[in-house]
């Protein structure tokens, strides 16, 4: 088990939106409780861009490495891959880190640590969703982070970020078996740079982060318990930020990232108010592996959600300058909005060719909740 | 032959058709002299004080929300002289103003475009050429609400964010520098009703296009002159109700438009009173005697003479003579009607006419040497450039370092700016694409006025020598 006396003694006296991420990532075996999304992971990836608190300027390599002044930090790969036999899967899997209250000095036992580190992992197949989690606080080593060369883990799981500069070359491994390497060379994209398609300028003092856009990933996953050889393509997400920014009270943001195909990515945005009225505000990045970068603006593109609710995963987006017109809709057996986000499949075309592509939705604001598994 | 019948048919059918095309009677000008109206009269002084710290935009962010945002800066740069209470805590362009609910709120004022920094000093009137609408304005407003708890704070940001989220893209321009208030007011008419000036979300007639035209801000030590406020020779008899059109984001009733409308005439009459800055820097007085020869020959039967007998003759020179960019003036003659039909159906009407004509006035030319760039448009980045159009840049930028202002060049009269050897399609980044003034844009043309081509190099010099003493 967990020790989760001594944990909830510890947490009593910390403030409550840690409780509420805690509240999340309690309890190893049972499905994790809703929680305040504005108070918990969100606010270490939504609110990352949320006006008042833009990313600030991104410096590689430097960055690439951990940031434990931070209070918050995240990296994360999603991907699509498929087995020798075709069947595909879209694939999550990510760690968080959250800096708590300052423990005393001396602590008062080996137990107690200011850090938590919570992974989890989500793969969409033909055969349903499997998700899985690992969590531990930053003692004993039983997780942590490492500077250089970068390396972050939980408990059985080790992402190693590589070196800071193109090419990228990422691994990620875990105790049963499952490994995963990404490989690229496309130009990071600054979440700075995302920022701006929305007219916000960045500031030093923000939360920051940057995508690695088009990798390719190959490795060996568990299906139904059995190792199965994949490869595919996927990005990777690496965001920190002080932890009091918070996404702005009465702001809703929805962060779209698309593989169009093999050679194209689009990292959208959009803002808009939570409360009825005023006009969203959304923005674009396409890269593309050659490693060209091209923004678009608000009044560049129209991107729509087609359906209600707090976690839309139908939008229709046209950029005219790319003729590109597609339709997002959820990913086949997706099961809504976990850990978090929608995945989502991308039809449409763009400059004549048909596009079949793949992505992930995510939105949050104030009183919004991340369900997880078995919600 | 014709029988009578026949030929009384066709005079009705002619009468029938001069009707029709008169269904706007007055309301479009033939190319020539524009005629004087009277203006109403007011206090300078007042008007001054009214100009500075009176709020003609009545919506705003609430002072909170600005102020944690701002911070505390201290007294703001440039501010002028006579800025009172809040207002001399708050940069020039804003003005503080308490709603009917009791909410301290910052709204921007005229001098945002109608006032610039000129060697150091804040020169009220002098248009600015430097002020940057390519921002989209939405996610700064936003982020200004963003922290208000429901209450009548919230309700008056909500009011203003609404309103600006209706005509941002009305207002945004891709070139920093020009200015797009006429397309503005154009957006503003559109979702009004006109008897009652009541709001609409929803357009009542067809907005303008989204993709203003460029326009260059007069400077306002010209109106004391001009009887017609626009390139165009619209506006035309009172004066002080075009000048509060453009800033009529939140005036949803005639009770507040005539209470405006009231207070403003002094700010007219303060206008009026305006004149330009001196040439700061050395003059060639012989060589401007000679130059003050070759205007009075060449340039005085359009652009008026100076001095205590000094007449201006208020003429709209027909496009086809000045050659100069004709879109801003086209789209005002042939496809406003319906902002024709709205202004005269106005309170904004009661007192003057529109009457755009197809062509453009040639203004008076006191403080030309503070207003570049040159033409409506500002296409022309200096007057030697204006006198030579072979030597026009069709791609420049200022040459400026961040937000500090070019240096002014003494040589060619206007800004510093670099010749560029493509326009905006060849930029790398929108960063870049904003600061490229591209002639080859609808609108932005650069063509035209090219009457000091026919002078001798000499004379040309001789004469911008001799406007530097206007």
């Amino acid at each position: 088990m967990c020790g989760r006396r001594a944990e909830r003694r510890y947490l009593s006296r910390i403030r409550l939106p840690v409780l509420a991420l805690v509240g999340l990532l309690g309890g190893c075996e049972a499905p994790p409780p809703p929680v305040e999304q504005d108070a918990a992971l969100l606010a270490g990836v939504a609110a990352l861009l949320a006006p008042g608190a833009v990313p600030g300027p991104l410096d590689l390599p430097a960055d690439h490495g951990t940031h434990p002044s931070q209070g918050l930090e995240l990296w994360r790969l999603q991907a699509r891959v498929e087995e020798t036999d075709g069947r595909a899967h879209l694939l999550t899997l990510g760690v968080v880190r959250l800096t708590l209250a300052t423990p005393p000095d001396p602590p008062l036992s080996a137990w107690r640590g200011d850090r938590l580190l919570w992974g989890w992992s989500q793969r969409l197949g033909p055969v349903g969703v499997a998700f899985e989690q690992r969590r531990a606080r930053a003692v004993l080593g039983l997780a942590g982070t490492r500077p250089d060369p970068p390396r972050v883990w939980v408990r059985d799981w080790t992402l190693a970020l590589g070196p800071g500069r193109p090419p990228w070359r990422l691994r990620f491994e875990d105790a049963a078996g499952r490994r995963l390497v990404l490989a690229g060379g496309a130009p990071a994209l600054g979440l700075a740079r995302l920022a701006a398609t929305l007219g916000a300028e960045a500031t030093t003092a923000g939360p920051q982060g940057y995508l690695l856009p088009g990798l390719s990933v190959s490795g060996q996953l568990l299906v139904d318990g059995r190792p199965r050889a994949v490869e595919g393509r996927a990005w990777f997400e690496h965001l920190w930020a002080g932890g009091g920014e918070g996404a702005g009270v009465g702001l809703r943001l929805t962060r779209l990232t698309l593989q169009l195909d093999e050679a194209r990515t689009l990292a959208c945005v959009e803002l808009r108010r939570a409360e009825a009225g005023g006009r969203p505000i959304p923005g674009c990045v396409l890269v593309t592996d050659d490693g060209q970068v091209r923004a678009f603006r608000r009044r560049e593109l129209r991107l729509e959600a087609q359906e209600r609710g707090t976690h839309p995963a139908r939008w229709r987006l046209e950029i005219p300058a790319l003729a590109l017109a597609v339709a997002l809709a959820p990913w086949e057996d997706a099961p809504g909005p976990i850990a978090p986000g929608v995945a989502v499949r991308v039809a449409g075309s763009v400059e004549g060719r048909v596009i079949d592509g793949w992505g992930w939705v995510e939105s949050g604001g104030p009183g919004q909740r991340i369900r997880g598994e078995g919600e | 032959m014709m029988r009578w019948r026949d030929r009384r048919c066709w005079s009705w059918m002619l009468l029938a058709l001069a009707l029709a095309g008169c269904d706007r009677p007055g309301e479009k000008a033939e190319a020539g002299r524009i005629p004087a109206a009277e203006q109403r009269p007011g206090d300078p002084v007042r008007g001054r004080d009214a100009l500075l710290n009176r709020a003609v935009v009545t919506c705003g962010p609430p002072h909170a929300a600005y102020a944690a945002r701002a911070g505390a800066g201290g007294a703001p740069a440039l501010n002028p002289a006579g800025r009172t209470g809040r207002n001399a805590e708050l940069p020039y362009m804003l003005t503080a103003h308490v709603d009917p609910a009791g909410v301290e709120l910052v709204t921007s004022n005229c001098l945002g475009c109608h006032a610039a920094p000129l060697e150091g000093e804040l020169v009220i009137g002098l248009g600015n050429e430097f002020l940057d609408l390519t921002a989209d304005p939405l996610v700064a407003i936003e982020a200004l609400g963003a922290g208000l708890a429901p209450g009548p704070e919230r309700a008056a940001w909500r009011r203003w964010a609404d309103r600006i989220g209706r005509i941002a893209d009305y207002m945004m321009t891709d070139t920093i520098g020009v200015n797009s208030a006429n397309n503005l007011t154009l957006a503003l008419m559109a979702h009004r009703d006109p008897q009652t000036l009541a709001w609409s979300d929803t357009p009542l007639i067809a907005p303008p296009p989204t993709r203003p035209l460029p326009v260059s801000v007069p400077p306002w030590w010209h109106l004391a002159k001009k009887h017609a406020v626009f390139y165009n020779g619209e506006g035309r008899g009172d004066h002080v109700r075009y000048m509060i059109l453009a800033s009529t984001t939140c005036t949803d009733s005639v009770a507040e438009a005539r209470a405006i409308d009231a207070w403003f005439v002094d700010v007219r009459a303060y206008l009026a009173t305006l004149r330009p800055p001196p040439y700061p820097y050395p003059i060639d007085a012989e060589l401007a005697r000679v130059g003050e020869r070759v205007f009075a020959d060449r340039c005085a039967s359009c652009h008026g003479t100076q001095g205590a007998d000094g007449r201006y003759p208020n003429k709209l020179v027909a496009l086809g003579k000045v050659g100069t960019d004709p879109a801003l003036a086209r789209a005002a003659f042939a496809e406003s009607d319906r902002f024709l039909d709205w202004f005269h159906d106005s309170f904004y009407g009661e007192l003057g006419r529109s009457r755009p004509g197809l062509g453009y006035v040639a203004p008076p030319l006191d403080g030309i040497w503070a207003t570049a760039p040159y033409l409506h448009n500002g296409a022309v980045p200096t007057l030697a450039d204006l006198l030579e159009s072979g030597a026009r840049p069709a791609f420049w930028r200022h040459q400026r370092s961040g937000q500090a202002l070019p240096e002014y060049d003494t040589e060619r009269l206007g800004w510093r700016y670099r010749r560029l050897a493509a326009g905006k399609s060849a930029a790398m980044s929108w960063a870049e694409r904003k600061h490229i003034y591209d002639t080859s844009l609808h609108g932005y043309g650069n063509q035209g006025h090219d009457f000091g081509d026919r002078l001798a190099p000499a004379a040309r010099r001789a004469l911008l020598e001799y406007l530097k003493t206007l």
